[in-house]
């Protein structure tokens, strides 16, 4: 093989892997690493209500007027339910994987009475929980097969001003993210 | 010797090409992923089943997460009317109508993060808090400098990217991308 044709196949080979190797592994990487750091890394799952200064530490890139509730979670210790209350104002729930796929999204008007329960399990669990169950006990229960074992659910909340900001921040708190063990 | 040396120089540059190659298609060059509207960009796949790899990277690489075309549409302008990229030394004024949506959102932010600077008491602006003419539209300053009116101050110090967001978008938005009315930037003095 003629001698410069192999080094700029060799130099084409290291083209190709680190394109691949940003593209696929760099995004998940950020993503896994914001899951492991401090400000929400927890052992059991809960929402996280951000501030705006942890906002911009967590995604310094995201909408200055809107509050975003975190809950990291990881099903493969057990399925995680999240519970929505009424609440009269704009309000979404987003669902990634710990690769930042956003696999489930519903807000206030798509859910009935603006309230929600979701149960996300892994996949494996299917027989274990819901199907195992008469279906008058989960009722209005939407049940999500996370594609990875750790994710995160987003809530995002309107803010208009620094005062409601408070408010949305407190009323907010009757959103639930938990270990399900009923 | 001289092949460590030429293995060296070759992984080097094929690595840094390889990262920059990836770095221009993320950030939309050449619109594989992506669909030009004058000087906004959209990302129609993001949040869906059918994104792939280079739109997630396009969210996640500048700390944002991808949200799903029916929960929101998402414009970016990274360059002027003029195609001239966005400066935070210089004021900007954005101008027009907004598609039908339940509400909208505009904001700033520096796509490189050591760009980034302390976010500002006015770095968003919200359809519930503009200003709007007679006819429904609004003119929307953004610059470093006090300005009268609807006023923005960018989140960055030097380059910038403008993010146009329509929360609960109607069906014509979502389904044909139809985004012919879209805002003007015009560009102003500079310092």
């Amino acid at each position: 093989m003629n001698g410069k044709f192999f080094w700029v196949l060799v130099t084409a080979i290291f083209v190709v892997v680190g394109h691949l190797a940003y593209v696929l592994f760099i995004p998940g990487y950020k993503m896994a690493n914001k899951f492991e750091t401090g400000l929400v890394a927890q052992d059991t799952p809960s929402f996280i209500r951000l501030s705006k200064e942890q906002t911009m530490g967590l995604f310094p890139a995201e909408d200055p007027a809107v509050l975003h509730a975190v809950c990291p979670f990881d099903v493969s210790q057990g399925t995680v339910k999240i519970s929505v209350a009424p609440f009269e104002h704009y309000w979404s729930l987003s669902v990634y994987s710990q690769k930042g796929d956003n696999y489930f999204s519903i807000n206030d008007r798509q859910s009935i009475d603006s309230k929600l329960s979701i149960q996300i399990r892994q996949a494996i669990q299917k027989d274990e929980t819901i199907q195992n169950k008469p279906r008058e006990l989960v009722p209005d229960l939407t049940v999500i097969d996370a594609p990875t074992p750790k994710g995160w659910a987003v809530l995002r909340f309107r803010v208009r001003n620094g005062t409601s900001r408070a408010t949305i921040a407190e009323r907010a708190k009757s959103f639930l993210c938990r270990r399900d063990n009923s | 010797m001289n092949s460590l040396v030429k293995l060296a120089v070759s992984s080097i540059a094929g690595l840094g090409l390889g990262v920059i190659s990836a770095q221009m298609l993320i950030d939309g060059y050449g619109n594989f992923f992506s669909v030009n509207h004058g000087p906004w960009t959209s990302w129609p796949t993001a949040g869906t089943r059918s994104s792939n790899p280079y739109v997630r990277a396009h969210y996640l690489v500048h700390d944002r997460l991808p949200v799903s075309q029916f929960e929101l549409n998402e414009l970016e302008a990274r360059v002027d009317d003029e195609g001239k990229q966005l400066d935070a030394n210089c004021t900007y004024v954005v101008k027009g109508l907004m598609p039908k949506t339940r509400w909208w959102s505009l904001y700033t932010f520096a796509p490189d993060s050591n760009n980034r600077s302390i976010l500002p008491k006015r770095a968003g602006i919200g359809s519930q808090q503009v200003f709007y003419q007679s006819d429904g539209s609004f003119s929307i300053k953004l610059s470093g400098e006090p300005q009268t009116g609807n006023w923005l101050i960018p989140a960055a110090s030097h380059e910038f990217v403008i993010v146009l967001r329509h929360y609960n978008p109607s069906r014509s938005i979502t389904n044909q991308f139809n985004f012919e009315n879209l805002p003007s930037i015009t560009k102003g003095k500079c310092r």
